[in-house]
This record gives C-alpha cells, sequence and structure tokens, in this order.
C-alpha cells in the first residue's frame, strides 16, 4: 500500500500538462480467470477515482488525452495506461509475483523486502483483525514465526504475554518493545486495587488493549540483531513496530466495519454433584451439614453466561497532491462469559500530512483511547478466603443456594461457620473491581529535504496514560464481610515524551553501488505517579468507593517516579551490484536508569545478505524466482530495569506501635550496586530466503543462537549484613532456534487458495544463575494452604521447569507403610517417590517434574476466494509443554467442604483401593508433583470466516459492501483437564510460575457475523 | 538553505533535553546521604529498629514457631512443612529457619543505623542517649535469640555500606554473650525507670531483666540473681493479680506492672498487626478465639494433663468450644480436636479478620522472678527463703499452694523449671530452657496421634546456619552437626 503511494506521489511529479476535456472512459478489468470486482482506478495525480463493479466494469471521467490511469488491486500488479485518444480501455491484471518489492517497516526508516538483511516478519492488518480481538497483541498470535504469544486468561481487556525467540530475562520483562508510528510506548500499567483485590497480572488488564486493532495497517516484528540493534538497550526481547493506516491519495473513502456475535465459555470441568458431596463431608465431618436444606446448585452455570461482543469502526480517508488525512472512530464492547465482567473501548484516531513545499513536509499522528474494562477477582495464591470468582465456582459446596429468597445473593457464614472464609461465587463477581484507562498517543513530525537524497526528520511524540482503578468489597462476600467493607480507588498517570531527530541519506553510485545512512538522535523522559487511597470498616456498603471518609480505616499510598533514555544511532546500507547487501549498526545508550559506572551501553551490529538469484548461475532459472542467504550479528540490550535498583535505599514500612498509635519507621531496604547495566543479548542468525516458480511459493527460513549475559537477577548476599539479596547482572542463558514461514498460492486460476504457515522452534537453557548457586529452589508456602511457587531454575536446565515430588501412586496397607520412607503415611495417602533414595521422605525428593516450554509452535492459515465468497480458516497450536495444574490440588484433595472433580467419588476407601485418588481427610493437602503435570500441547482452530462481497452494481454510493460471518475458538485438541491449556494465571513475565494453573478463566468461543461496506 | 532555519530550533531544543546527566532522580524514597541529620530522623530509624521485633520473620511467627513446635508443649496442624519442626525432619534449608535468621540481622542492620549515625546528629541529648541505649537493648536482644538459636553467629557492630563489607565471620558464642552484657550493661544505666511513659518502648528494667536472663543463660548464677534482684526490688513491677485478666487482651495496657517488655500488635487497620493468634482457634469457632480461625497450633493433651486443677494458668487452655449457632465440638465429636488441646492465651475476640491486637511477651515479671529463684538457688548452692518467696509469688498468683519447702538444689531447681514451662508456655521460651539445661532430647516422648514419632537427636540442640548464609558467606561455615 505504501508503494500505491509512492506511485502516486511520484506520478504527480511527472504529469505536468493538464488537458481541460472531459472524457468518459469505459472498460473492464480482468485477469487470467476473468473479472475483477473492487479494483482502484485512479486518475494520476487527481482525486479522481472509482472501483471496478461485480463484473469488472468501471466507468471514470478524465480531463484528457494526456490523463493516466492508475489500475491497482491487492496481489496484483499495479498497470498505468496513458488513455490517448481512447474511451474504451481494457485491463488484464497480472498476479504480483514480485511481492518482493513490498516496502517493510523497519526502525527509523523502510527497506524494499528484498533489501533486507534482517530478520523481520510482517503481520498485515487483515491477518490481525481476522479474529475478534481486543487487543492486536492478541491478533499476532500464529501469525509470525519465533513469536510465541500466549492469552493469559480467557478474560477480556486481559493481558498476553508475548515472547520473540524465547525469553531471555529472567526478572525483567520479556516484553518486545512497542513502536507506534515511530513512539516507542513507554506508559502501561494497572492501577492499583485495594487491599484484599489480588491483582493477579494474569487477570490484569493489558495496556496495548487501549490501541484499537482496526487502525492497524501493519505490524512488523524485528527479530535478529540486525533489525533491533538499532533499538540498542531496548532491543533484546525484539521490537514491534505498528504503522496505522494513514490516507491515501483520491477521493474520500469511507468505510464502516461492524460485526457482533455471541461468546461462549467452551468447557466446563465436572464437580461433585450435591449427594456426592454429602457423602465425601460426611466422611471428613460427620453430620457437617445436617439440619441444611440441600439444593443442587451448578456454580458454573451461576457464574458464566451467553455474552454479547460487537465492534463498530467508521473511517475516513483520502488527499491530494499536497495533503492525505486518515480519520477513524471505533467502538468496541466485550461482555465476558463471567457475569460482571466487560471490557468496552473508544478510540479515535487521525494521521495528516501535508506537503508545505517541496522541502518541507509536515504531519501528526494522533490517537486517543478511552477504555472501561470490569474484571473478575482473580486468586492466585490458593488460599481459601482468596479465590477468584472462577475458583470459588470450583470449590463452593454445591449444596447451597447461590440466592436467597429475597433474591440477594446468600452468605455461606450464615449456613455454617466452618465455611465463613469461602466466598459465594456470584457475590465475589459482583464486587466492584473497574479499571477506567484514558491514552493519548500523539506525535507531530516536520520533515525537510535539505538537498536530492538527504532529508531530515524531528518529531515530538507524547504518550500519555491514566488509569483509574474503582474497587469496593462488600459485605456480601467473607473479605469484605470482615472488614466492615472495603473501598479503593487507585489511579496511574503516566507521561512519556520523546524527541526524535533523524537524519537520512541515500544515495547511488554509478549502477554498482548502493549507500543510505541514517543517523538518529533521541531523548525520551517518563515521569510515572500513581496512588490509592482506600479504606475499610465502613458504616454502609451502599456508596461503595465515592466516598472514602465513611472509611474508618484509612490507607494511602503514593509513588512517583522517573527515567530518562538518550540515544544515539547510526545505520549504513550498502548495496554492491544488487547482489551484496550490508547493514552497520551501532546505537548508543544512556539510561538513568544505568549504575552510575555504566551509565552508557553501546549495541553494535553488522549484517549481509547476497541475493544468490541476481548471479548469473540462477538468473534466468526458472524454478527458482527468489534466492537469499542473510547472515546477521550483534548486541542488544534488555534496559527493563526496575528504577532506582542501583541505588542504596532507606524506605518506610518497617513500622511500629508506640502508644497503640504506628510510628514510622525508617530503614535500609537495599544495597548499593553501583555497576547495574542492561542485560546483553549477543545474537546470531542465518536466514534463507526462497522463491519458487514465480513467487508462487516462497520460504523463510531462519536459524538463531542468542546468548543472554549479564541477566538481571536477585542474588543471596549473607543476611548477617542486613540484607538477603542483592539486585545485578549475574546470570546467563541461552536460546536457539529455528524459524520457517510459508506461503504459497496452491491455486490462483478462479478458484484462489493461499496457504500462509509458520512453525517455530526454541530450545532454551539457563547457563548460570548468579555464580553463586546452581538452582534456586522455588519458594513459597507462606500462608495457610497458599500455592507455593512451581518453577525452579537450574543450570543446564530450560527456564521454568517445573520442580516437585513424583508421585508413585497411593499407599494401599500399613505393611507397605512400615519401613518405608514415609513412616507416617495411612493407607489412602499419597505415596511419593524416595527420589535420592536415601530411605527417607524429605524435601530432598523434590526433582524436575515437567517443562512449560513447547518443542514447537505454528499456525496455519487457508484462504480461498471465488468469485465472491472467501473463506478462511485458522490453526494455531503449541506442541509438547507441560502445565502445572495447581488448581488440581485443591479439587481433589479429598478434603471438605471444598468441592471436588468429579473423579474424586473414585477415591481411595476400604474396599475401592484406588491408586490414583487419595482418601478423603480433613486436611488434605496435597504437594506439589507430578501428578499435576499435564500435556499442554493444542491445536487450535482459531477461526472460520465464509464472506461474500456483493456485486455493489445496486447502489450509485456503495463502492463495495461484504457480509461475513465468522466462527472462534470453536475446536481445540488437547488433553488437558482444565478449562483451556492457554494460560499463564500469574502474569505476563513470570518466569517463575509460567504455565501454571491457578484460577482460570476459560476461553470463549464467539460467533459473529459482520458487515463491511465501502462508499 | 536559508529556509531550514526553524530546523536548527528544533534540534536545539531535543538536544537541551539531554544535557543534564543521567543521575536518577529519586521522588518515592530516601537515600543515606538525605537522612539521619534530624531528630526526627533519629526517631524513625529507632522505630525500624523495634519494627524488626514485630516481622513474621521474629517474633510474629517464626520465632516461636521454631521454638515452641520443637519443645513439649504446642504442635502444628500437619501442613505447610511447620511439622518439621515436630518430627526434627529439618535441614538448613527450612524457611522458618532463614526467615528468622535474615530478619534479626535486618534488626541488628537497623539498631546498627541508630548507634552510628545518632551520635552525630544534633538534638536533645537527653533523648539522643535514651535513643542510642533503646537501640543497644534491641540489638542485645537480637543477638540473644540469635545465639540461643545458633550458638556461633557473625557479630556485626556496625551499620552494612555496601557490598565489601557483606561476608562477616562467626564469632563464637562467647564473643556474642559478651557484647550482649556490654550493650544491655550501656543501656541500662541510661534508660529510664519505672513503666514506660511511651507505650511499647524500653526501660532500665526490661534492660536489668533481659541482662538477668542473658546471665542464667551464661550460668553466671550470681550476676543472674543480682540483676533480678535489683528489678524486683525496683519496686515498679508487680504480678497482675489474675492470670484470666493477664491474657485478656482488653485490660494490655493495665498490665504494664507485669509485662516489662512486649512486641506490640494492634488489630486496628494502620497499625502493625499479628496473625498468629489465628493459628490457635479451631477451624469454624470464628470469632471466639479470632474472626480467622485457621486451627494451626494446639496443646499436646499430656501438656494439658500435666498442670493441676486448680491451676488457674490451666484455664488458658480448653479441651471443647462452643461456635456461633450454639454446637458444641470436643475431642470426641470433632475430627479436627481430636487429641488437640485448645489454647486461648491469646484469643483476640475482637479481631479484625487475621488482624490481631495480642501483644507477644518478651520479659515479663514473673519470668525475672523465676529467673531471682533458680539463679539465687544456684549462686547459694540451695534454695534461700527468696528463692521460695520468688517461685512462691508466682505459684500463689496461679492459685497454686506454696512449693514444698526444703527441697535441694535440684529438686528445687527442678520445680523452678517445671513453673516456667506452665507459666511462660506457649512464650518461646520452653525450648531454650530445655536446651540450656540439656534436656531437650527428652521431647521425643512427648507424642499423639498427630505426631507419633518425634525422633529428637542432639544435633538438634541449635539450629542449622541458613543454607544462602552459608553458600553465599565465604568466611562463614556451618554448624558442625549440620
Amino acid at each position: 500500500m505504501r508503494k500505491t503511494l509512492m506511485i502516486l506521489l511520484f506520478g504527480f511529479w511527472i504529469t505536468s500538462t493538464i488537458n481541460a476535456q472531459n472524457k468518459q472512459i469505459t472498460g473492464k478489468v480482468q485477469d487470467d480467470s476473468g473479472p475483477l470486482p473492487g479494483v482502484s482506478i485512479v486518475v494520476k495525480g487527481t482525486t479522481t477515482g472509482t472501483t471496478t463493479d461485480f463484473d469488472g466494469n468501471y466507468e471514470i471521467s478524465v480531463t484528457g488525452s494526456n490523463s493516466v490511469l492508475v489500475v491497482s488491486y491487492i496481489g496484483y500488479k499495479t498497470t498505468e495506461v496513458q488513455v490517448g485518444n481512447r474511451t474504451n480501455i481494457d485491463f488484464l491484471l497480472q498476479v504480483d509475483v514480485d511481492q518482493l518489492d513490498e516496502v517493510v517497516v523497519v526502525g527509523y526508516g523502510s527497506v524494499k523486502k528484498s533489501d533486507l538483511t534482517g530478520s523481520v516478519s510482517s503481520v498485515s492488518s487483515k491477518e490481525l483483525t481476522q479474529t475478534p480481538i481486543s487487543s492486536l497483541d492478541q491478533g499476532l498470535q500464529g501469525r509470525a514465526a519465533g513469536v510465541q504469544i500466549t492469552q493469559n486468561s480467557g478474560a477480556p481487556g486481559g493481558a498476553t504475554s508475548i515472547v520473540i525467540r524465547g525469553g531471555n530475562s529472567l526478572s525483567t520483562s520479556n516484553e518486545p518493545l512497542y513502536v507506534v508510528d515511530g513512539l516507542p510506548i513507554a506508559a502501561g500499567g494497572s492501577a492499583q486495587g485495594s487491599t484484599g483485590l489480588l491483582n493477579g497480572a494474569g487477570g490484569s488488564f493489558n495496556p496495548l488493549a487501549t490501541l484499537n486493532p482496526n487502525d492497524v495497517e501493519s505490524i512488523e516484528i524485528l527479530k535478529d540483531a540486525s533489525a533491533t540493534s538499532i533499538y540498542g538497550a531496548r532491543g533484546a526481547n525484539g521490537v514491534v513496530l505498528i504503522t496505522t493506516k494513514k490516507g491515501r491519495e483520491g477521493r474520500i473513502s469511507i468505510n464502516y466495519n461492524s460485526y457482533s456475535g455471541l461468546q461462549e465459555v467452551t468447557k466446563t470441568l465436572g464437580l461433585l454433584k450435591s449427594s456426592d458431596y454429602l457423602e465425601l463431608s460426611n466422611q471428613v465431618n460427620p453430620g457437617q451439614f445436617d439440619g441444611l436444606n440441600i439444593v443442587e446448585t451448578d456454580w458454573q452455570d451461576e457464574i458464566f453466561r451467553t455474552a454479547p461482543i460487537q465492534n463498530h469502526q467508521l473511517s475516513f480517508s483520502g488527499g491530494n497532491d499536497k495533503s492525505l488525512y486518515s480519520f477513524s472512530v471505533d467502538y468496541f464492547d466485550q461482555e465476558g462469559i463471567v457475569i460482571n465482567s466487560d471490557f468496552e473501548r473508544i478510540s479515535t484516531r487521525l494521521n495528516l500530512e501535508s506537503k508545505l513545499s517541496e522541502v518541507f513536509k509536515l504531519g501528526t499522528n494522533i490517537n486517543y483511547n478511552y477504555s472501561v474494562n470490569n474484571g473478575t477477582i482473580s486468586g492466585t495464591t490458593g488460599e481459601t478466603d482468596q479465590e477468584g470468582v472462577v475458583s470459588s465456582a470450583l470449590s463452593a459446596p454445591p449444596i447451597l443456594p447461590a440466592y436467597d429468597e429475597n433474591g440477594n445473593t446468600t452468605f455461606f457464614g450464615d449456613f455454617n461457620p466452618v465455611l465463613d472464609l469461602r466466598s459465594n461465587p456470584v457475590a465475589l463477581a459482583n464486587v466492584l473491581n473497574s479499571n477506567t484507562s484514558t491514552r493519548f498517543l500523539g506525535n507531530a513530525y516536520i520533515e525537510a529535504k535539505i538537498f536530492e537524497g538527504f532529508t531530515y526528520r524531528a518529531s515530538f511524540g507524547v504518550d500519555m496514560f491514566h488509569d483509574r482503578r474503582d474497587s469496593y468489597i462488600g459485605q456480601s462476600v467473607p473479605l469484605g464481610r470482615n472488614n466492615s467493607g472495603i473501598a479503593g480507588i487507585g489511579n496511574v498517570n503516566q507521561n512519556s515524551t520523546i524527541h526524535e531527530s533523524i537524519l537520512n541519506y541515500q544515495k547511488n553510485f554509478g549502477e554498482a553501488h548502493n549507500l543510505s545512512l541514517t543517523g538518529v538522535f533521541s531523548t525520551q523522559n517518563f515521569v510515572g505517579q500513581s496512588s490509592l487511597a482506600s479504606g475499610s470498616q465502613l458504616t454502609t456498603d451502599l456508596l461503595l468507593n465515592n466516598e472514602l471518609s465513611l472509611a474508618a480505616a484509612q490507607v494511602i499510598d503514593s509513588n512517583k517516579e522517573s527515567w530518562r533514555l538518550d540515544s544515539w544511532t547510526a545505520r549504513a546500507n550498502y548495496i554492491l551490484l544488487d547482489k551484496y547487501l550490508f547493514t552497520f549498526t551501532g546505537r548508543a545508550d544512556g539510561s538513568t536508569r544505568f549504575g552510575e559506572n555504566n551509565k552508557w551501553g553501546f549495541f553494535p551490529s553488522a549484517a549481509f545478505a547476497w541475493k544468490i538469484k541476481n548471479e548469473n548461475f540462477l538468473l534466468n532459472n526458472n524454478t527458482v524466482s527468489d534466492l537469499k542467504l542473510r547472515l546477521s550479528y550483534g548486541i542488544t540490550g534488555n534496559a527493563n530495569i526496575p528504577l532506582y535498583r542501583s541505588l542504596s535505599r532507606l524506605s518506610s514500612g518497617i513500622n511500629y506501635n508506640f502508644d497503640n498509635s504506628v510510628n514510622i519507621g525508617v530503614s535500609p531496604n537495599a544495597i548499593a550496586n553501583p555497576d547495574i547495566k542492561w542485560e546483553r543479548t549477543a545474537q546470531l542468525d542465518i536466514g534463507l530466503d526462497i522463491g519458487l516458480w514465480n513467487e508462487r511459493v516462497s520460504i523463510t527460513t531462519d536459524y538463531y543462537k542468542k546468548n543472554t549475559s549479564d541477566l538481571l537477577t536477585s542474588t543471596i548476599i549473607p543476611g548477617s549484613s542486613g540484607f538477603s539479596t542483592v539486585f545485578g547482572n549475574f546470570g546467563e542463558i541461552s536460546n536457539t532456534g529455528f524459524e520457517l514461514g510459508i506461503s504459497a498460492n496452491v491455486l490462483n486460476k478462479g478458484l484462489s487458495w493461499r496457504i500462509n504457515g509458520n512453525f517455530s522452534i526454541n530450545r532454551n537453557e539457563v547457563i548460570t544463575i548468579d555464580g553463586e548457586t546452581d538452582e534456586v529452589i522455588p519458594t513459597g508456602d507462606g500462608g495457610v494452604g497458599a500455592f507455593a511457587n512451581a518453577s525452579i531454575l537450574r543450570v543446564g536446565e530450560p527456564v521454568g521447569s517445573f520442580f516437585g515430588y513424583i508421585n508413585d501412586g497411593i499407599w494401599q496397607t500399613t505393611d507397605d507403610i512400615a519401613n518405608s520412607h514415609m513412616p507416617n503415611a495411612v493407607p489412602g495417602d499419597v505415596r511419593y517417590l524416595d527420589f535420592n533414595g536415601d530411605g527417607a521422605f524429605t524435601a530432598a525428593d523434590r526433582t524436575i517434574i515437567g517443562d512449560p516450554n513447547p518443542d514447537f509452535i505454528f499456525g496455519i492459515n487457508n484462504t480461498f476466494n471465488f468469485k465472491g465468497v472467501d473463506f478462511s480458516f485458522f490453526f494455531q497450536g503449541v506442541q509438547g509443554n507441560d502445565l502445572f495444574f495447581q488448581r488440581r490440588m485443591k479439587l481433589e484433595d479429598a478434603t471438605s467442604p471444598s468441592n471436588q472433580l468429579d473423579v474424586v467419588v473414585n477415591r481411595w476407601r476400604p474396599g475401592n483401593e484406588s491408586d490414583r485418588y487419595v482418601r478423603a481427610t480433613g486436611s488434605g493437602r496435597l504437594l506439589q508433583s507430578s501428578n499435576f503435570i499435564e500435556d499442554g500441547s493444542f491445536i487450535r482452530l482459531k477461526n472460520i470466516t465464509l464472506g461474500y462481497s456483493f456485486n455493489p452494481d445496486f447502489s450509485e454510493w456503495i463502492s463495495s459492501l461484504r457480509i461475513y460471518s465468522s466462527l472462534n475458538n470453536i475446536w481445540t485438541i488437547t488433553n488437558y483437564s482444565g478449562f483451556d491449556p492457554e494460560l499463564n494465571t500469574t502474569g505476563v513475565n513470570n518466569v517463575t510460575n509460567f504455565g501454571v494453573d491457578r484460577d482460570p478463566y476459560p476461553r470463549a468461543k464467539s460467533y459473529l457475523i459482520g458487515l463491511q461496506v465501502s462508499f | 538553505m536559508k529556509n531550514l532555519k526553524p530546523l536548527f530550533f528544533l534540534m536545539l531544543i531535543g538536544f537541551l533535553n539531554s544535557c543534564s546527566d543521567l543521575e536518577e532522580e529519586p521522588f518515592s524514597f530516601l537515600s543515606p546521604a538525605q537522612f539521619y541529620s534530624t531528630s526526627d530522623d533519629a526517631e524513625a530509624a529507632l522505630t525500624a529498629a523495634y519494627g524488626s521485633l514485630a516481622n513474621s520473620g521474629i517474633y510474629g511467627r517464626s520465632l516461636w514457631m521454631l521454638s515452641d513446635y520443637s519443645a513439649d508443649q504446642m504442635f502444628p496442624k500437619p501442613v505447610v512443612g511447620r511439622e518439621l519442626l515436630t518430627i526434627f525432619a529439618y535441614d538448613a534449608t527450612f524457611d522458618q529457619i532463614g526467615a528468622f535468621w535474615n530478619e534479626s540481622y535486618q534488626g541488628i542492620n537497623n539498631a546498627n543505623q541508630v548507634i552510628a549515625y545518632v551520635p552525630d546528629i544534633i538534638m536533645n541529648t537527653t533523648r539522643k542517649d535514651q535513643i542510642i541505649a533503646e537501640a543497644k537493648f534491641l540489638r542485645a536482644l537480637y543477638y540473644f535469640n540469635l545465639v540461643r538459636n545458633f550458638g556461633d553467629v557473625p557479630l556485626k557492630l556496625t551499620p552494612t555500606q555496601d557490598l565489601s563489607e557483606a561476608n562477616s565471620p562467626k564469632s563464637s558464642e562467647q564473643e556474642i554473650y559478651d557484647q550482649i552484657v556490654t550493650d544491655l550493661t550501656e543501656a541500662e544505666v541510661v534508660l529510664t525507670n519505672g513503666i514506660a511513659s511511651v507505650k511499647g518502648r524500653v526501660t532500665k528494667g526490661a534492660a536489668s531483666g533481659l541482662l538477668a536472663k542473658v546471665y542464667l543463660y551464661k550460668e553466671d548464677w550470681n550476676n543472674a540473681s543480682l540483676k533480678a534482684e535489683e528489678v524486683i526490688t525496683s519496686g515498679v513491677y508487680e504480678l497482675t493479680e489474675s492470670v484470666v485478666d493477664l491474657w485478656n487482651v482488653d485490660l494490655e495496657d493495665e498490665n504494664y506492672n507485669e509485662n516489662i517488655f512486649a512486641v506490640e500488635f494492634s488489630r486496628n487497620a494502620n497499625l502493625e498487626t499479628q496473625d498468629y493468634t489465628s493459628f490457635f482457634g479451631p477451624t469454624g469457632s470464628a470469632p471466639i478465639f479470632s474472626a480467622a480461625a485457621w486451627g494451626s497450633s494446639f496443646a499436646y493433651d499430656s501438656f494439658y494433663e500435666s498442670y493441676n486443677d486448680d491451676d488457674d494458668r490451666k484455664g488458658l487452655m480448653q479441651t471443647s468450644f462452643t461456635n456461633a449457632s450454639g454446637q458444641v465440638f470436643n475431642q470426641e465429636n470433632d475430627p479436627n480436636l481430636l487429641d488437640r488441646v485448645i489454647i486461648n492465651k491469646f484469643a483476640d475476640p475482637k479481631a479484625i479478620g487475621g488482624r490481631n491486637e495480642n501483644n507477644f511477651p518478651i520479659l515479663r515479671y514473673a519470668d525475672v522472678l523465676l529467673i531471682y529463684a533458680e539463679a539465687s538457688a544456684q549462686a547459694s548452692g540451695g534454695p534461700t527463703i527468696a528463692s521460695y518467696n520468688a517461685i512462691n509469688e508466682v505459684r500463689n498468683r496461679a492459685s497454686l499452694e506454696n512449693l514444698t519447702p526444703g527441697l535441694g538444689l535440684q529438686a528445687f531447681v527442678d520445680a523452678v523449671l517445671q513453673e516456667r514451662s506452665w507459666e511462660l508456655a506457649f512464650e518461646a521460651d520452653r525450648w531454650y530452657d530445655l536446651t540450656r539445661t540439656n534436656t531437650f532430647l527428652e521431647v521425643s516422648n512427648v507424642t499423639n496421634s498427630w505426631f507419633p514419632n518425634r525422633p529428637v537427636q542432639s544435633r538438634h540442640e541449635k539450629f542449622p546456619i541458613p543454607e544462602n548464609e552459608v553458600i553465599s558467606n565465604p568466611n562463614l561455615e556451618q554448624n558442625p552437626p549440620w
């Protein structure tokens, strides 16, 4: 599309004569297989344009015989014809096999795809928005090789974790850098909730969700060092460049896109029914629920619902030779499949560019978003009184009613004090927990052509983000009742400003040499402020959090932080004989985050590509239409160092009560480490791009090896110093992988069939942790019944390996137990393997029991077109990863009063000696063991779309009209026993609990119908 | 090129922005260079030295868990690894040991900040000296707990400024005790006599009383008896008349006459609180013992039965409870109460969730009396009249008869130790009596159906140094039996 724009601009310059005679031209546009509807025909250098009708016919008015018609259609070569004396001009469009001429956006510029030396994946807006998504990161899932995207939960607006080419970092973010129209997004984050609201990151809200995916023209994912080192200290996790839709020269184009549909839960879990529940309960605590009026409540039914989703977007774009504009407004509304959860967004975007003179060009990209996310409470700790909505629906006693005779939710403790700490899931779902966010993302630039080939561009950008979190936990749930209500208002205000000065120089020296140089200076400032006002012991629930002075106990908190990043960047691209391509990049980054001994880092890279196709021996080969070898090596950094970590810090917090009132204590809470710096990733990439049979098949493969050293981790220091850890650059990990991307036009006559697929393998290994220890054993077990952390860091093993005991069945007889390694066991207890064989069952018997890293991931999209009908289906899959279903530890421990999975009816008891399910006990705590590790592999049919484009002949003013219907997430093949195998309950960047299922929010399947009209 | 001028201005704006250096500007925390300059700073630094006492690694949880779950009075619910203490299956990686170690040294570092930096602050010198004396008392208390649990430990007397000062070698038990005595002796002369005018503050009586206890552990009977006598004769303290009132959480403010020094907790929001009270209420009992009742700590039947039925202190335990709906749960009808005796000594019926009010006693006048009884008897080669008076004061308060007169030294000391067990039950004291008298191996006989087997060995006299300390500190070795 950029190409079209350039041609149009170029066309403007060369068209010098304007003839004043109007005449009508008619004709037909077709390809080898027949007429092409919807083809764009523009009179060069004017705003006059039209599109072909359903039969490929067009009619256009031109001003004279010198007029040039430009005929363009996606996937076909653009054709130009001078009108001359003709009044009827037919076009036979050629399929554009030379897609290599596509322009790809790279850092601080763009290059022809054929001239790329680095590894860059592109995702078009069409692919991105094929499925209904609340956030564009979700749309990338399965679309690009080497990019693993996990939607942490199915909640609307929920966060996603994106890892490009394997995780580089243990303690800081593995998220890539997002750059929207040149503006690196710095802000984002959810405001604090009040006490008792666990900010389970898996359920937390996603700052990227504030961008409207429908505004996106294309996304480029920069993966290797050649592409990313231009982002220096922020490039190590990869870079996602987001380009929004710009206006195009021609008459105004008005588009209305809309879809709406319904979502449902994909799966529910089988739980004990009331009778089985009572039987278990009576076995554990006989007579516990005697005298209660027993009902049969399906709590999952109570909290899940069929939920509507809808999106409406109206956009206007167009322009002339001086100015281009694009404006859009979008409304997205997704109700969650759990009651009282939803996400709503209104967004607007305005992109303008205006040519002031032959020298100057001005432009601006402005984006404003408003979103409201009503989130469910997620519980990740496993403690009974801190369960989330979904986990409480799994553990709630089925014998109790959801509502009382007045229609209010029941309070479980009223039925039996033993249930005092358990929430009625419906009441918990109705707790107020809402995020309201606004984001202003604006960028203004001026570009000057100083002389031919030499431009200077100055841009000024601002990213302003505000989030407000409203919460109220009322008397209807135990936490609220015990505290007489907990109310909170949290605020986050983040402002980031950036200036960039970019110099570009491009020159051809004769036929053989092409040189382009880029120099950038940039400085970015960030200031973040947050505050929380919260209180408990309110006299009434009625005013929610709107009158905090009602709270007898009040808690306030505030925080301010800032950082700055100054950067100098240079890049040289040199092309020799259109065969040998060289790219050298260097960036120096100075950041306030770095310790005083390491304020500046330098990040160089070099790349070489060889267009083998252009060598004589291949030039005339008809099979191989493209062959390019790419090599790159470079250094990038990850500067997502938590702020102020290099300084010695005093903080308040160790307070003490004197005279029954609190006195604030100030004490050291961190020891200085003036050496703190970025994490350093050295990456080697070898890639091969292959095109066959006139680009009917194109293949991109890459092998990479990344070594990340100076990993930021906390290392233990002697506790006798008064500090137990210090934060610094200690660890080292490596990632090695292989990527394959294939696209093929299987059929392109009449019926067209196109396949896009990608496949990635990544292997990850911990090389050193902190130089002191060979392993970091997961900690946890802080509270009664709390989940412990699941993952161990061990040298030589993949990051995130699950750690625990090996389950060896169930103890059957006292004879087995006597003289065994578990002398205190009772028949019916779990038998854990004495792994180290020392005859005793101890913590030393734990070992690695699973690996959450997949063997490979893939995505395959098939698109068919025939006449006006389009049909596509998209599979996405993950293979060979383990999941740790921690929640199941609570669902089959055969205790009471937590409800259990229905399989617990098969529990061990005399006469039914199960070797799988433990006996009923009062305290039935199960240890983290291999029993809860499950295969997380899945293949998901993410999307099927069937669409029909009408012949727009029936109306004067409609230029295209398509209706479609799509089904999403309707079929998933997996052995995982939980709601859904795609999960990451404990948070976006949590390498210590990746793939742990604690409090799932099930995925929704959805059925949509949509409409796209252009005027 | 003339028309390019505006561009250069734009470039200038950009560059100006970057002219400042890349120093990190702190907003929401203090750097050491900014602090320790006013009397308020001195008080805040001292508050943090107190504050570590209340942390979950010390009196908030770990300290009493380590000692009381090992001893013969109280046992945990066998979950989340706490039972490792009771069955002596822990090792150097046990988290409670690490938490206790780290937070004790954090408290010491906090106290060291005060001792090192407060002398240079210009402020009222009387208060300044008191602040330093309070910090010395606290440092001594942290070390006393460390040495009782681990034996030889690193002796840090100055703040840790940077990583090069992090690797301290062990000092001998003797050196640690000497420093404790020095700190307490120096504190004692500065601190004011009388019940603290600001509740929760250290007093002269606390320093003298703790010194007496330290001498007792050193078996320096003369000094122990002398210091205990000073506290007794000071006339400041007396026993609360009724044991029930003493442990009534609503009467805490009236009981400073006996509670010489305790960790202050509050159920009120914003104040420092504790959740250990919630360990004692059996499941389903809320809010009798606490609004959160976790059923995580119970007394052994054998300990309960060891009390004379007349003993008021037996009433600090109970074998059944009646819940809010009037149902009675006891050892027979509730499997959760089987072989378990409920401890109500620390009950807080007005608790807010897991936030409880009960202070944790560190030094009580009853303890001082018993120290005196034991030390004076030892010092004189047999109990004196004063020794008898001291123990009888404690017994009589609990409605017990006087101790049999005319006991020999050993029989008298045994009686004092038994009295200490009854009087100071569940106060993180019993295990150290057992280890200092080398009788801790006898806890293997204290079993029940929850813990039928308690294979205590001689190495359990002291806990292992936490694994993390051993790994990261090249100058320190693990305690030999470990």
